[in-house]
């Protein structure tokens, strides 16, 4: 209807909604609810980081993000519209790398790009390669690469088809401490570049504390959003400084309440067995 | 009571067991001999391309249909439950029982031998593509869907490429039980062909053609096996670090 009346749009406010939103989200998996009322705003072009023990279904909010799921309850929002299903503006990176193991360094970065003009394919998929430091390594297959060149290709296979969101389920979790440091100073490095908007699952403190702009923190069984900080240190961040102690002290004191609960329910599930 | 001496009918025994001990009994040179002059005579060339014409037909159609079942199996949760369990159990049975029913069916035929071929190789066929469609991991499903694959997008770029290797797999091997299948056939019915050869040297009672068209068919199995399949599969499975 082209001529249809709208309200204009409200610059202000629409530069200050939020990118991706959960409002009341519940996701039930047979008895279990993973998800109880869930609300939550992430903003344009920030870093934000979900942590949590395991079970407090952290996967199974970015999963509603991603448009894997949906929710039972309430919605998931991007941009204000509800979610329909998974797409390459929310670009999903996984624990595994799950690269193809059939092509190349390269094709497999090419992957979500048009293979034509070729020249153009090809020129990009270059740029994507020192993008990574992989450029050594283009005309390998995945089963070639070390876990950590792995992971660096399907970051580089996201970024080819420039999505708004990045978001990334525990992507270093299966990773040596050496290489997650590197890839650590790596996709910060890009962040700080591309100005992504990023949603990070993971279960270490560190990483959150050192990559976020905020920190949800989770809890489980229901899964829910138990409290939300803000980082406000600079990047790249001192993992000595005070600041920084403190906070991850801070974090780590809420989640041992977490996990005491979840010990708890174990033990108490283990003796009624 | 005088004893019974047979002195005479035993050297006749004697004399016909070795003139059937020496027919019976191939030796290397023997069997060189006949190859040498079955092929320059054209009658092995003739027989192997009878044979191959009908292999190549026959596993063909047995590709095709066994693709399509293994599809519809793969595709389809009712059609797997239906001729699931069906395929596994037909696939496990020897060609050989098959002969039966394709005399019934349709008499002393080329098409009877044809048949055989076909249900022989049909069924591993079937396993093969069903089995690597369905084990496409869940995960490389999810990438394709994260990058806004379309679903023909999905089955060319994700699925095909991941089920490549058990395809492969069940090719080769529906192509091995087609073969078996056809020298079984062929040794009811044929009017050419390496079966018919060897049905032939049994009844010139000469083991070096015997032995000689078996030399013939281990050698054409072996080379297709290591040539055509053999040469595809390394290279599908190296690519994927498989081999």
């Amino acid at each position: 209807m082209p001529f249809a009346l709208h309200d204009p749009p409200v610059r202000p406010a629409a530069l200050e909604a939020p990118k991706l939103s959960l409002r009341g989200a519940s996701k039930r998996f047979g008895g279990l609810v993973a998800l109880a009322d869930v609300s939550l705003d992430v903003r344009r072009g920030e870093f934000l980081s979900l942590v949590g023990p395991s079970g407090c279904g952290k996967s199974t909010l970015l999963h509603l993000l991603a448009g894997f799921e949906k929710p039972d309850d309430g919605a998931a929002l991007m941009d204000g519209r509800p979610i329909a299903g998974p797409g390459p503006d929310r670009l999903v990176i996984f624990q595994d790398p799950a690269l193809l193991p059939w092509l190349t360094v390269a094709d497999n970065i090419g992957f979500g790009l048009p293979k034509k003009p070729r020249e153009l394919y090809e020129e990009t998929v270059g740029l994507l390669l020192r993008l990574v430091h992989l450029e050594k390594f283009a005309h390998l297959r995945p089963h070639e690469l070390s876990g950590g060149m792995k992971q660096r290709v399907a970051l580089a296979r996201a970024l080819a088809v420039d999505p708004q969101v990045l978001l990334m389920d525990e992507p270093f979790a299966a990773l040596d401490p050496q290489t997650r440091e590197l890839l650590h100073l790596e996709l910060q490095r890009l962040w700080l570049g591309l100005h992504k908007t990023v949603v990070f699952v993971t279960h270490s403190v560190e990483e959150a504390v050192r990559l976020s702009d905020r920190i949800a923190i989770m809890a489980t069984q229901p899964g829910r959003i138990r409290r939300v900080l803000d980082v406000d240190l600079p990047h790249p961040r001192d993992f000595n400084s005070p600041e920084v102690a403190e906070l991850r002290a801070a974090i780590r004191e809420e989640m041992r309440d977490e996990l005491a609960k979840l010990a708890r329910r174990e033990g108490d599930e283990g003796w009624r067995r | 009571m005088a004893p019974v001496r047979p002195r005479i009918p035993l050297l006749v025994l004697f004399a016909f067991l070795a003139a059937a001990a020496e027919a019976a009994s191939p030796s290397p040179a023997g069997i060189a001999r006949n190859l040498a002059h079955g092929f320059a005579s054209g009658v092995y060339l003739k027989a192997l391309g009878a044979s191959a014409l009908r292999i190549a037909a026959g596993f063909a159609l047995a590709a095709l249909l066994g693709g399509a079942l293994g599809i519809l199996q793969a595709a389809f949760a009712p059609v797997r439950r239906l001729c699931g369990p069906l395929t596994t159990g037909v696939q496990a049975l020897p060609a050989v029982c098959w002969l039966p029913v394709a005399l019934l069916w349709f008499g002393r035929s080329e098409a009877a031998v044809l048949f055989c071929v076909v249900v022989g190789s049909l069924f591993a066929v079937a396993l093969g593509v069903r089995d690597g469609l369905a084990q496409v991991p869940p995960l490389l499903r999810r990438v394709g869907q994260t990058f806004g694959l379309t679903r023909w997008q999905q089955i060319t770029h994700i699925t095909i490429p991941a089920a490549l290797p058990a395809i492969l797999a069940g090719l080769k091997q529906g192509w091995s039980f087609g073969w078996r299948a056809l020298m079984a056939g062929e040794l009811i019915y044929a009017s050419a062909g390496l079966g018919r050869s060897l049905t032939a040297g049994r009844d010139a009672g000469d083991a070096n053609q015997v032995f000689a068209v078996m030399l013939l068919i281990l050698t054409l199995g072996v080379a297709v096996d290591r040539l055509a399949f053999g040469v595809v599969e390394k290279r599908v499975l190296a690519r994927r670090g498989l081999a």
